[in-house]
């Protein structure tokens, strides 16, 4: 505990730190020079309209693509080159825009992949997932805080949107994670389904860090502190979520069309 | 659940009926029967193997003849040039196609889908092309004949059970295999690569690993070949040979494990009786790939599978 105290005296205890971090797609330049601090247990929006590199500027984030300039670090640990798996490692996790779940398995069996994903036990060639209590209870207890353990032998294709979504927070929350990367998650709900699915996430552990890309203001509002606003690969804006929507840069780009 | 015991029960049955027939009925058919039967068991495990890719993690390979073959001339070049037993043969094969896989994996391995395939594929090639030039090594065009069996199973008979024995063996391993913590992991990267880097797979290693059995058990199947045959020669890595092996697991059904073993059943039995009429096998054979990627994508498993939940539904409703 001091130990942390200390480290966040020298700076250094910002959970995750971008620094001048930019993506160039041979001409086009989708992100651009982005820096971020967000703090231990902070809760940071990224809003901006379509096409402002928010996904491309998340991806770097999580792994999947690589900068082309720029730094970012997890817990004072540099993370710019580190393969997307390891940093689940160190504590990360996500969920995608556009619904990524192992489709042709059961809710039950895409959750136990998720829950044994950190364990050693995932290269055993002879006992089953299940045969593994922990694993196990970890992940019956995952979904039935989601109300999701009625319909654990369901095949998720077959589900609905709404409750695709859900499995797809509770992928990403199964591994305990210190911080999470939301990427839209009320993307294509209903306003019911959407109100669910925030009520959900404001009731997570206060201490897990989230950055959230949201397309919803009323969502953004509800669930963070602060918002970076990005536009054509920039911020233009960045801070308590108050000040961002007072900003007249803001209103015009964003807020403006409605 | 009740269905769900149903299923396994129905399993076991079926399982077990097979068995029985493949160990009863050699003793009351003809010999070149039981050969026909010996060769639907060896391609069965090669069928097996490739799906394993396949299927279960869905990476399309269009070169398992270079494992199978590096097994297959690695058993013969050991017994017949250098004198090895039975057993020297059989592990001197494994580690060979263990070597083999392990180089072709590294390289294919850089890429996925499509490209994937054209790898596997033009490193087929490669070892075809050892096989048919190296021929201080592997007797070029003419390959190596006179390998031979242990005195112990000389007789047809007996080598169909040694290798029922084994196909048994591996059918039994990837049955647990594939329900396994590992297993399911593989399942995993067929259906969503990326969201399994996210959640903190070495994708990669993962597929490594895969593609290692895989091989291994390729090589293995080669192995139980050149001793059926006492003969290999290039025909055997060339690339009619990975096609069969793939058409096997279509044909039966990928991701399954009774899948592969009907398919090449099936395949074994239509070639033999199919080169009676005609010479153009390969024809029929390409016709027949066409018919059940356009009518069973899923494969025989996967229609019978579909039948199945279409009977549920209206025993529901």
């Amino acid at each position: 505990m001091e130990q942390e105290a200390h480290q966040g005296s020298n700076g250094s205890a910002a959970c995750l730190k971008v620094e001048g971090l930019g993506k160039h797609f041979g001409g086009l330049v989708a992100v651009n020079n982005v820096d971020l601090v967000v703090e231990n247990g902070e809760r940071r929006g990224i809003i901006g309209p379509n096409g402002a590199g928010k996904t491309t500027f998340f991806n770097m984030i999580a792994g999947e693509l690589d900068p082309t300039h720029g730094k970012v670090h997890l817990y004072g640990e540099d993370i710019t080159r580190l393969p997307t798996h390891q940093r689940t490692h160190l504590g990360m996790a996500r969920t995608f825009q556009i619904t990524n779940l192992f489709p042709n398995l059961s809710v039950l069996d895409n959750v136990l992949l998720a829950a044994q994903a950190l364990e050693k036990s995932k290269f055993s060639m002879l006992r089953t997932i299940k045969s593994h209590r922990h694993i196990y209870q970890k992940a019956e207890e995952m979904m039935g805080k989601l109300n999701l353990w009625d319909m654990k032998n369901l095949i998720v294709k077959d589900l609905s949107h709404g409750y695709q979504r859900q499995i797809e927070i509770a992928l990403a929350l199964v591994e305990n994670p210190k911080v999470l990367l939301l990427d839209e998650p009320t993307a294509g709900l209903s306003p019911a389904e959407s109100a669910e699915v925030v009520s959900l996430l404001k009731e997570l552990d206060a201490e897990m860090t989230m950055l959230i890309i949201e397309h919803d203001m009323d969502v953004a509002f509800e669930l963070v502190d602060k918002l970076m606003v990005m536009h054509e690969g920039e911020v233009i804006a960045d801070g308590p979520k108050e000040e961002v929507r007072a900003n007249q840069t803001v209103q015009e780009i964003y807020l403006g069309h409605d | 659940m009740r269905g769900e015991l149903l299923a396994t029960r129905g399993r076991v049955i079926a399982i077990a009926a097979v068995l029985v027939f493949a160990s009863v009925s050699p003793l009351f058919v003809d010999e070149f029967s039981v050969l026909v039967l010996n060769q639907c068991l060896i391609w069965g495990v090669l069928a097996l193997s490739l799906d394993l890719m396949l299927g279960y993690t869905g990476m399309a390979s269009l070169g398992h003849a270079a494992y199978f073959g590096t097994g297959a001339y690695a058993t013969a070049i050991m017994s017949a040039t250098y004198g090895a037993s039975f057993g020297e043969a059989f592990l001197v094969a494994l580690i060979a196609a263990a070597v083999v896989t392990a180089i072709c994996a590294l390289v294919a391995l850089r890429a996925s889908d499509v490209y994937f395939l054209m790898i596997t594929f033009a490193l087929a090639m490669l070892i075809w092309g050892l096989a048919y030039r190296w021929d201080s090594m592997t007797g070029g065009e003419n390959g190596i004949a006179g390998i031979d069996r242990p005195l112990i199973m000389e007789d047809t008979i007996t080598y169909y059970y040694f290798t029922l024995v084994v196909a048994a063996g591996v059918f039994l391993f990837f049955s647990v295999l594939v329900h396994s913590c590992f297993g399911k992991t593989m399942v995993g990267i067929r259906e969503s690569e990326s969201r399994m880097r996210a959640l903190g797979y070495n994708v990669w290693l993962h597929k490594f690993i895969i593609y290692m059995i895989s091989g291994i058990f390729s090589g293995l199947a080669g192995f139980l070949w050149v001793y059926y045959n006492s003969y290999v020669a290039p025909t055997d890595v060339e690339l009619v040979t990975s096609f069969n092996a793939l058409l096997m697991v279509s044909l039966g059904g990928p991701g399954t494990l009774a899948g592969p073993l009907l398919g090449s059943t099936i395949f074994v039995i239509l070639d033999n009786s199919v080169n009676m009429f005609t010479e153009r096998s390969l024809t029929v054979v390409g016709c027949i790939y066409i018919v059940v990627v356009l009518f069973a994508p899923e494969g025989i498993m996967g229609f019978i599978k579909q039948l199945r939940t279409k009977v549920g539904e209206t025993d529901n409703g």
